[in-house]
């Protein structure tokens, strides 16, 4: 056994020997005997083992019960619970992620299958009445069927008193 | 056999009461958990409350494949983890400095003292502050295992880890605690 090896073996065989298999721990013991560097950290893991094992211990507060019954008091249970948005959010997740897909999917077909909206006339004439030499509007058909008005200005839009004008 | 099992289970189909007896249980150890987590904040408290609380929130939805006892530290060790990152943020943005708790006089020399409490509570801090310096997921580890006393396959299913995971987690936090805790070793 190396010593790389040796290391994770070492800090369970620090604080619980007899969690490692006995082959395992029977190797490790060999790697102990024979190197010096192991057996110091070895030690050095014991040491903070007992060191920690021996931290006081913090306790609860004497109204800490009490205080968090007053909390728990004011949670909503049963029906109450169904308006807490956070358990809703958190529920709904998956439910909300496969409405999606199933709307991308559905999309995706949708693409393929439906057929382009012809462009209205109405939308051509006011197209037509309105066009000004340096500008243009174009409808586009667009990929969900529903047309797509584009205004493509062509140089500079023509401002509205100079229009007035002529 | 999860030895809480028949109080969950009340807890689960609505009893207070059950968990009520379920808080009494745990509160010293979830308290201490925190504390030894947060290097003794004095939000510590609030936190283990919050921990219980959406224990509460959750008890319904709770498995049996899995001890309450590793749920709710897992519950605490997310809540903690939480409130750090909160106070990450606040601190990036206002600058503010470490709370006083965390600045205070140098508690070894408090350990000194021979009155038979200030000694336990400064060597508490000694320890609390170097658990302080490891990184998140390796305190952890060496808090369940070394403070709160779970076996290996406990704190893997707590952490959601492989047990060569949690392993090599507190064999490391013991190598970069070892300088830290020197002083005590030595009283």
């Amino acid at each position: 056994m190396t010593c790389p090896a040796a290391e994770p073996l070492i800090g369970r065989y620090a604080d619980d020997p007899g969690a490692l298999a006995p082959a395992e721990r029977q190797q490790l013991e060999r790697h102990l005997a024979a190197c010096e560097a192991c057996r110091l950290v070895l030690q050095d893991q014991r040491d903070v083992v007992g060191i920690l094992n021996a931290r006081p211990p913090a306790m609860a507060g004497p109204a800490f019960a009490a205080r968090l019954a007053v909390r728990l008091d004011s949670e909503p249970r049963g029906l109450l619970a169904l308006a807490n948005w956070r358990a809703w959010t958190v529920s709904l997740t998956p439910v909300a992620a496969g409405l999606v897909l199933i709307a991308w999917l559905d999309a995706g077909n949708g693409s393929t299958q439906r057929e382009v909206a012809a462009v209205p006339d109405t939308f051509k004439a006011w197209t037509e009445a309105n066009a000004t030499g340096d500008s243009a509007a174009v409808f586009l058909p667009s990929s969900n069927g529903d047309v797509l008005l584009e205004a493509v200005l062509i140089g500079a839009p023509t401002p509205a008193g100079d229009r007035d004008a002529r | 056999m999860d030895a809480d099992r028949g109080l969950v289970d009340a807890a689960a189909a609505g009893s207070r009461e059950a968990f009520d007896e379920l808080v009494l249980r745990y509160q010293g150890p979830v308290v201490n958990l925190v504390r030894a987590m947060t290097a003794g904040d004095a939000d510590a408290e609030d936190l283990a409350q919050e921990a219980f609380v959406r224990a509460w929130r959750g008890i319904a939805a709770f498995r049996a494949d899995s001890a309450f006892r590793t749920w709710l530290f897992g519950i605490a060790i997310n809540v903690v983890r939480t409130h750090r990152d909160k106070q990450a943020r606040f601190r990036r943005v206002f600058w503010s400095s470490p709370k006083a708790a965390e600045v205070t006089a140098d508690p070894l020399e408090r350990a000194s003292a021979d009155d038979g409490v200030e000694a336990p509570l400064a060597m508490r801090e000694v320890i609390d502050r170097a658990l302080a310096t490891l990184p998140d997921d390796m305190r952890a580890a060496v808090v369940l295992r070394d403070v709160q006393g779970l076996d290996y396959r406990e704190i893997a299913e707590t952490l959601r880890v492989p047990i060569g995971t949690v392993e090599s987690r507190i064999f490391r936090a013991r190598l970069r605690l070892r300088p830290l805790l020197e002083p005590l070793r030595r009283k």
